[in-house]
């Protein structure tokens, strides 16, 4: 299951186990979802096999051939028109299904695919009664549903008829109920039988292409039909590329538990909640792409891999995923993960989201917690201020049905809590590096990091208390300034919990006010070992506590009443002085107290020698 | 003359007199009875638990379980000058997402409780666990006071007063359950998130 040893899937298996028989939390997405498990780390990372691969499906629709002929002149228009005379199909899934061998190449040809005929399937009797029927219910979980249709009416209907639809269903269970929760699904592993979960089918290495001169030219529009657009589940070398995909619950593209995969040059947007998401996954990359307009995060590698989770040196041994030359914007958050170890992010831009990197130890259930061995370096992160929850959750535009939302509009409904204003986000990993990026104008910190309980995440070992929140290094980063040299400051360049050992912030560069932040005690640099444990003192308050009370459909916690994270901070100016508000305010105060002590004093020695 | 003069003083002084007990009495009945709740605590009715502290918060975490009960212990002080009766919970409870408070018990489990000045008592406020069906998974809940129903000096006054928001000597709490272990929740139920 992990890349590291069998032995290891066995205590995760067993510790998983040992939380179930407890009646405690097992693993879980956002969405409910079946325990995962870490790929063994045997796979690849694909290639492109090019335009003419003699294992090829070609799929296109009605206008395509009149798309084509409005490209212009080129390489591209002359691919597409010879593509166009094999296409046989008018369905991406019915071109899937139809593959025989591995390695083989579905393209796309340009339109919008609506693939009516998987969106708007009647179900088997067995994929209808799920929750009785089924010959592969999972180990541990009731099947209990939580897909939010746009037509509650709909499901209480087939209540009423005994059918169930349930979201955490069993790999069997997916594979064999294809579209229950997917309108497009690759399953690679064909033997859900055995303990692997390689792939090992006729869909292993499938390459599916978008043969436009932009993403934009093919689009799967989902418009909320299924929870996910397409879904990769252990599918093992798949190629995905130069395509849209829009209007998910859940996810526009979902890779689970795959190893070896690339997402290429793909838009993911309006989305209520992810616009990109692999879960458990190994071997892979994401690059080139744009995704914007999702209620959650634009970008999301949770629980990669756990290849460093032994590792106590700060440099990773190998990354599970590569995130390069993307532009994640107008999210909630750019890019999350819960659990995101050993992932790498570099050349991308991260901008106009409500955060734009986070990384967290804080749910339940995520396999390989707490985070570890995360990389951004070269990242642009920058402007990251877009107050979602008060222009779209307070005035009400979330409580509207999903469809009605305006998500292709940039409505954005988040899903989560996170602080307006801010760049990169540690909330509880540790060994990440956060090095050589460019940090600038994110009105309420440049950098955030503070300590997770390791009960908030249901592990109540008392020796697991203070794991989180260690050995994290941020250096060689510019601080308020952007690549052409313009100072747009930071609210505050970094805010720190004062918790944990081994972290430290140095060799950062920063504009005409200096270093912000608010450190009680400036840590000793990386090299000296950075922070060390202060007995007694004070660890403070992030402010997750209270907003870990949001919830975006409830009138009372939409806006969690001692929850500061949705006030939208002030842009800060480019003649702040140097040391930020809180860090002066730690100084000043008690400067200021003791000098009005002593003015009193000094008062009332006068009126008493007057007297 | 002088007589009548006197008479005029005392009955001042007999005015001025009344007018503080007056003004002592409604500064008693509006202040609040300094009734504190203090370690130690303990928890039953989760399967598990874990305390940590930030800031000047100290957090209780508790696991959730849907349709059980959490118990929670703690000591009970009277830190004022008269003594105070407990009556139970007062009708209006802070919101919690989570928790429902259904009781609050002494030690005999009498649900009246007397409080000499400077007397402690352990008590046990009762809090039902559910909702979980329309909360989502990633949101969580606190419980951090409770408002109790109490007699100072062994008067209900009528007043807002009567009414004492007692803060926990720890907040309690829980995250939202996966859906898994919220029985209650359908596919239409739980919100994203």
């Amino acid at each position: 299951m992990t890349r590291r040893a069998p032995a290891l899937v066995a205590s995760l298996a067993a510790l998983l186990a040992a939380l179930t028989v407890l009646g405690g939390a097992g693993p879980a997405a956002a969405h409910e979802e079946r325990p995962a498990q870490f790929p063994d780390g045997t796979g690849h990372r694909p290639s492109f096999l090019g335009f003419d691969n003699p294992r090829q499906r070609v799929v296109c629709q009605r206008d395509s051939a009149e798309r084509v002929a409005a490209m212009p002149d080129g390489p591209v228009k002359a691919r597409n028109q010879r593509l166009l005379a094999s296409c046989r199909y008018r369905s991406i899934q019915t071109a899937i299904d139809s593959v025989s061998r591995p390695h083989t190449s579905v393209y796309v040809l340009p339109g919008t695919y609506h693939e009516a005929k998987y969106a708007k399937a009647g179900r088997s009797d067995y994929c209808s009664h799920l929750q009785t029927a089924s010959k592969s219910p999972l180990p541990f979980s009731e099947y209990i549903g939580s897909l939010s249709s746009p037509d509650p009416g709909a499901e209480e209907a087939a209540a009423a008829e005994g059918e169930s639809n349930p979201i955490a269903l069993s790999y069997a269970d997916q594979r064999r109920c294809a579209h229950n929760l997917n309108l497009i699904a690759v399953f690679g592993d064909r033997t859900p039988g055995n303990d692997s979960i390689r792939c090992d089918s006729r869909f292993c290495g499938l390459q599916l292409v978008g043969t436009g001169m932009t993403p934009a030219d093919v689009v799967v529009d989902n418009r909320f039909a299924k929870l996910n657009a397409i879904r990769a589940d252990r599918a093992g070398g798949l190629y995905l590329s130069n395509m849209t995909f829009q209007q998910a619950e859940f996810n526009a593209i979902y890779v689970l538990e795959t190893d070896g995969f690339v997402i290429d040059r793909v838009v993911a947007r309006g989305n209520d909640e992810y616009g990109i998401l692999a879960f458990a996954s190994d071997h892979g990359l994401i690059q080139r792409s744009e995704a914007y307009y999702n209620g959650d995060s634009g970008i999301y590698p949770g629980s990669g891999s756990d290849l460093n989770a032994d590792n106590t040196e700060f440099e990773a041994t190998r990354y599970a995923i590569e995130i390069r030359r993307n532009d994640s914007h107008d999210n909630t958050l750019g890019y999350s993960g819960t659990a995101g170890n050993s992932i790498w992010a570099h050349d991308n831009d991260f901008h106009d989201n409500a955060t734009g990197i986070a990384t967290d130890s804080l749910f339940p259930g995520h396999p390989g917690l707490p985070q570890d061995h995360a990389r951004w370096n070269r990242n642009r992160i920058y402007s990251n201020n877009a107050n979602w929850y008060t222009a779209f959750v307070d005035s009400g535009v979330c409580d509207k049905p999903m469809e009605q939302r305006g998500y292709m509009q940039g409505t954005v409904c988040p899903v989560v809590p996170t602080p307006v204003g801010t760049g990169v986000l540690i909330a509880g990993g540790n060994y990440d590096s956060t090095d050589h990026n460019w940090i600038y104008d994110n009105w309420r910190y440049g950098t955030m990091q503070f300590w997770v309980p390791a009960p908030l995440r249901d592990d109540y070992d008392p020796t697991h208390l203070y794991d989180t929140s260690n050995h994290n290094h941020t250096f060689q980063n510019r601080m308020g300034i952007d690549p052409t040299g313009t100072e747009r400051p930071n609210g505050t360049d970094h805010w720190w919990d004062d918790q944990g050992v081994g972290n430290c912030w140095e060799d950062n560069h920063y504009g005409s006010a200096g270093q912000t932040d608010n450190f009680t005690v400036p840590p000793p640099s990386c090299a000296d070992g950075g922070s060390v444990f202060l007995p007694g003192a004070p660890v403070k308050d992030a402010g997750f506590l209270s907003c870990s009370q949001y919830d975006r459909s409830d009138p009372t916690w939409k806006h969690p009443p001692a929850c500061e994270w949705f006030d939208s901070p002030a842009q800060p100016t480019t003649m702040a002085a140097p040391g930020d508000a809180a860090s002066g305010a730690v100084l000043v105060a008690p400067l200021a107290t003791t000098a009005a002590a002593l003015g009193l004093l000094l008062g009332l020695r006068r009126r008493r020698s007057r007297a | 003359m002088r007589r009548s003069r006197l008479g005029r003083r005392a009955g001042l002084v007999a005015l001025v007199l009344l007018a503080l007990l007056a003004a002592g009495g409604i500064a008693l009945a509006r202040s609040e009875p300094a009734l504190r709740a203090e370690g130690p605590t303990s928890v039953a009715g989760t399967e598990a638990t874990g305390v940590f502290e930030i800031a000047d918060r100290t957090v209780r975490q508790v696991r959730y379980d849907d349709g059980g009960t959490l118990r929670y212990t703690f000591e009970l002080t009277n830190h004022d000058r008269l003594p105070i009766t407990v009556r139970g919970l007062a009708e209006e409870q802070p919101p919690s997402r989570l928790f429902t408070y259904t009781g609050l018990t002494g030690a005999d489990g009498r649900t009246t409780l007397r409080l000499s000045p400077g007397e402690s008592a352990p008590v046990t406020l009762d809090l039902l666990m559910g909702g979980c069906e329309t909360l989502s998974a990633r949101a969580g809940a606190f419980v951090t006071a409770v408002v109790l129903r109490v007699e100072r000096g062994g008067v209900l006054t009528g007043l807002p007063t009567d009414d004492l928001t007692v803060a926990l000597p720890e907040e309690l709490h829980t995250g939202s359950p996966r859906e898994a272990f919220c029985p209650s929740s359908t596919a239409t139920s739980r919100p994203p998130g």
